[in-house]
């Protein structure tokens, strides 16, 4: 049947209108729609910073990501070889090696590896990185998770603000000295002032709030921190069961810690230190309890008399690093490597920071010997370090010294039980020497604080295969095998491969 | 140097450009010189490396210009005093009078186009080069070839950046054109490599109207170009380092003149889409599997019609762009990939996996893939798309060649993730979707077409006069 003219044309004209009609009304409300809405942040920025850096650009699209890309470029020499996380979550982008190779270039990257930082000798700085992203458990969260034996730290600024309360010396003294010290130093002016430093900082604030009882108020933000010294002149003559103490306040954990310097006969001076504060935002008292016994031990190690020792300076030290768990999320770690320094560390006051730096630096330079009487200098200056304590078991494994190794470990767990390294170095010297049932049960300490890390996996994977106990060896090594650009990987791939022949093999029905 | 980064590729492409297509008028001329400039360009580059000389910006001035001096020869002074004469009419009285004849309704579709388009280029141009992947794969090569003006050396400095990362060899993997553009820009002192984007997609746009124009109404051919520009996905894409717009044009531009010459038989037409198409896997490895469907267009058409060489021209120009690639990683480099889904090199992969491509399970899950994934950011045009072919049955009938490689691609990009799915098991959305953006322009631009308005006579459909189609008709 043919349709007449008029139908057609009403048809085509119809059409013609439902098609083009209907692709205005899409244009103006769908793609318009959807080009504005993603065009308009694009906008928001590019009016309100027109003239924004390459830098400043990034930032704006990549975030902390970028952020630590420019800072760990601006902060390692262009000859660098660089250590970085693995290629999982969180460090999606902050262990994607391209993405590194692109921002840090020339500088060159090596793959997560915790046996080869002193051992390959090439790789002179590591990253820090926090992560991004949602992991499903957030202990993950913080990389590099092994000791490193930094020389320098440099890291994203953050702010330490310390409140100081009742800042005082014992009155444990029967002399008149002890009466007009054995009282609360804030209240009297001057404020602490920035004695020894180590440290690239800007100070914030500094000053004496008046509150019910006087409080000295001090904010800084640290760039580089190793140690930084504040403290207030006092002259008072150090006896037995003197002690130091001070309320303090402060808003990182494991950021600050008191410190007495002490004078001897000799005019030699050694500061020592307490233990830093556990909590954040809450007040805590901290004390230097046993100084005396503490500096004349000091004296007999260095050889200087222990009569008419002196405390000349209290006060605190607000820029202790914090090593790991790295708190100060993001930076750079320089590895010490035994080079030259361009500056001299501290020489005229012993402190135990500096002996922790040269322990370091011979320990660098394989001189096992050297190494171990810097720490043992830096353990007796503060003794409730526990990472001079991890160092010297360190230090008395490489003697072939399991027994010491096992105490200062033990000691450096008693004092911070929340460091899975801890748990897993001794877990693995308990391995080493055949005591499996230790080294199970301190690995799966290492596993509650901190799950993550192929080296602890591989490490649980292979005592089970040992023990024969497959299915669980299987589940370790699957997990470490999911750490892409991983040292560890390979081992868990290649224990993979022999267990599934394993488990067939076993799996064969019998002939 | 900044404006030589631009200006130099822009006279080898019109050089080339006069000698392919002399009757091209002014605006497409322009538009096709851009995209076929820097194509040309980076193949220069890759060449002078092939013979031992470093790309660096001398060498490859000297190289560009003397081939734009050989070609010039060729076309003689014609091309140059038409462009002059072009040149000294006034271009403002042009406009003055181009936007006289404008009806209301076009004057808005184009100041909506100036408006999107320089959105676009202040957009890209802004931001640097942000996208994870066009950072890690294209723009890194990108600076190891500024730095090292080779290949092997690219290679030999990302494999001892990366220490104990066998990821070099990923990183050349891809075809060169995009980071060779890049390493130009770099060259040539440019920061940002980003400018080469926004003026391919006005190149784009330019093109797809010219093309456009040829067959249908001003209004129409308006209309649907800014339909294509604001298509997000491909506006957004186009912002970006990404390769997939740059293959994006050079695929569509191949098609639109694959389709000219069907419809005219203009032997130029066909050396345009041919190279085009090559370019297209010079960008990206992926136009192989849709080639062969266009070729066996060409070859029916060619049969047909009793121009033998057709299909043969087309073949030559297409693998001498885009198997150089190939080669040289094979050859020099001792690569031994796999190629990337949709390259020839992958054939004999394939075949063997014939009888294994009647699993309808398989078939149901590729299906719910596309729909799901790949179509997730354009939908509309799909659906718009199969709305208007049965409601304009007979332009279909009409542009049937067109509707043929507008199916051939579907077929066969449906074919590619069925393949992937086989061999791989599992297959990346973003990249399906991102592939697929290949595809948008033609799809709109066989839309555009079958849409047109008729003007009937005497109970008959037909076109509306044109002036520049029948121009060009008659001066074939």
């Amino acid at each position: 049947m043919q349709l007449p003219d008029s139908f057609k044309r009403l048809f085509v004209h119809i059409r013609f209108l439902v098609i083009v009609g209907g692709v205005l009304l899409w244009i103006a409300t769908s793609q318009v729609v959807e080009i504005v809405k993603w065009s308009l942040p694009s906008w928001e920025t590019i009016l309100r910073n027109p003239s924004a850096s390459y830098d400043q650009r990034m930032i704006f699209q990549l975030g902390t990501d970028h952020r630590l890309m420019a800072f760990v470029r601006d902060n390692t020499p262009s000859d660098a070889l660089i250590m970085y996380p693995p290629w999982v979550t969180p460090w999606i982008n902050q262990g994607n090696s391209l993405l590194l190779a692109y921002f840090l270039y020339p500088r060159r990257l090596h793959w997560e590896d915790p046996k080869e930082i002193e051992t390959n000798k090439a790789i002179t700085h590591i990253l820090v990185a926090w992560g991004r992203g949602t992991p499903t458990d957030r202990r993950m969260y913080g990389w590099p998770k092994f000791p490193v034996i930094a020389r320098e730290f440099v890291h994203f600024p953050t702010e330490r603000e310390v409140f100081l309360a009742d800042l005082s010396v014992g009155a444990f003294l029967s002399d008149a000295s002890s009466k007009t010290l054995g009282r609360n130093l804030i209240l009297s002016l001057p404020l602490l002032e920035n004695y020894l430093s180590d440290s690239k900082k800007k100070t914030n604030d500094h000053r004496i709030l008046d509150f019910d009882s006087p409080l000295e108020y001090l904010s800084l933000t640290y760039t580089r921190n190793n140690y930084d010294y504040w403290t207030k002149a006092v002259n008072v003559p150090l006896r037995d069961r003197v002690s130091i103490r001070a309320r303090m306040k402060a808003n990182i954990r494991h950021s600050v810690n008191l410190i007495a310097e002490v004078r001897y006969t000799n005019d030699r001076l050694a500061v020592f230190e307490s233990l830093s504060n556990r909590t954040h935002n809450s007040w805590e008292t901290l004390s230097i309890n046993d100084l005396y016994q503490k500096a004349k031990r000091y004296g007999l190690a260095k050889g200087w008399s222990s009569e008419g020792m002196e405390i000349i300076r209290i006060g605190i030290n607000p820029g202790l690093p914090l090593e790991m768990p790295y708190l100060e999320r993001y930076g750079v770690i320089e590895l010490e490597r035994g080079q030259e320094r361009e500056r001299e560390l501290e020489a005229r006051v012993d402190c135990a920071p500096t002996f922790l730096a040269r322990g370091h630096f011979y320990r660098a330079k394989n001189e096992i010997k050297e190494a171990i009487a810097n720490y043992q200098l830096a353990e007796m200056l503060n003794p409730e370090d526990a990472w001079v304590h991890f160092n010297l078991g360190e230090m008395y494994w490489r003697q072939g010294n399991p027994v010491r190794t096992i105490e200062e470990y033990q000691e450096a767990i008693e004092l911070e039980p929340n460091i899975a390294w801890f748990h897993f170095a001794l877990g693995d010297v308990y391995r080493e020497e055949n005591q499996a049932d230790l080294a199970l049960e301190k690995f799966k300490r290492a596993a509650e604080i901190d799950p993550s890390g192929t080296w602890l996996q591989n490490a649980l994977g292979d005592l089970y295969w040992e023990r024969e106990m497959y299915e669980q060896a299987y589940q370790h090594f699957k997990t470490a095998s999911s750490y892409k650009r991983s040292g560890g990987r390979r081992h868990a791939i290649r224990r993979l491969e022999e267990l599934q022949k394993k488990l067939d093999f076993l799996n064969q029905p019998e002939e | 140097m900044l404006i030589v980064g631009l200006l130099l590729p822009v006279v080898l492409g019109l050089t080339l450009c006069w000698l392919i297509i002399p009757d091209a008028a002014i605006p497409e001329c322009f538009a096709l010189a851009y995209s076929l400039g820097f194509g040309f360009l980076t193949l220069a580059m890759f060449f002078l490396n092939i013979l031992g000389f470093k790309f660096s910006l001398v060498n490859t001035t000297i190289l560009v210009s003397a081939i734009i001096g050989v070609l010039l020869l060729f076309t003689g002074k014609r091309n140059w005093l038409r462009l002059r004469s072009a040149m000294k009419v006034n271009p403002f009285t042009r406009i003055k009078q181009f936007m006289g004849s404008l009806s209301a309704f076009e004057k808005i579709l184009i100041g909506l186009l100036i408006f999107f388009l320089l959105s676009h280029l202040v957009i890209a141009v802004y931001w640097p080069v942000f996208w994870s992947d066009s950072l890690t794969s294209y723009d890194l090569r990108a600076k190891l070839f500024f730095e090292t003006q080779s290949f092997p050396g690219a290679l030999a400095k990302i494999l001892d950046r990366i220490v104990n990362v066998g990821y070099g060899f990923a990183i050349l993997q891809d075809s060169p054109m995009t980071s060779l553009v890049h390493t130009w820009l770099y060259l040539c002192g440019w920061a940002s490599p980003k400018v080469f984007y926004p003026l391919l997609f006005i190149s784009l746009v330019a093109l797809f109207y010219h093309l456009l124009r040829d067959y249908v109404p001003r209004y129409h051919a308006l209309l649907f170009t800014l339909v294509l520009v604001t298509t997000p996905y491909i506006y957004m894409y186009s912002t970006n380092s990404y390769p997939h717009f740059a293959f994006a044009l050079y695929f569509s531009v191949g098609t639109f003149y694959l389709y000219g010459w069907i419809r005219r038989q203009k032997r130029s037409f066909l050396l345009l889409a041919g190279i085009f198409l090559g370019l297209s896997a010079w960008v990206r490895q992926a136009s192989g599997i849709f080639f062969m469907g266009y070729l066996v267009i060409v070859l029916y058409v060619g049969v047909s019609r009793r121009r033998f060489f057709a299909p043969l021209i087309f073949s030559v120009l297409y693998f001498s762009i885009a198997r150089w690639w190939g080669i040289y990683l094979q050859r020099f480099l001792h690569f031994h990939s796999m190629g990337t889904l949709g390259s020839i090199s992958q054939l004999p992969v394939f075949l063997p996996m014939i009888t294994r491509f009647f699993n309808f399970a398989l078939w149901n899950e590729v299906l719910a893939f596309f729909w799901k994934y790949v179509l997730l950011c354009c939908r509309p045009i799909f659906y718009l798309l199969i709305l208007s072919t049965p409601l304009h049955i007979e332009r279909v009938w009409k542009h049937r060649f067109l509707f043929l490689m507008v199916l051939s691609n579907l077929i066969l990009f449906l074919l590619g993730i069925y393949i992937t799915i086989l061999i791989k098991e599992d297959l990346h959305q973003a990249s399906a979707r991102r592939l697929f953006l290949t595809f948008l322009p033609v799809i709109w631009y066989f839309i555009a077409l079958i849409t047109a308005q008729l003007q009937f006579s005497n109970g008959k459909s037909s076109l509306v006069g044109n002036s520049s189609s029948s121009k060009r008709q008659k001066g074939q």
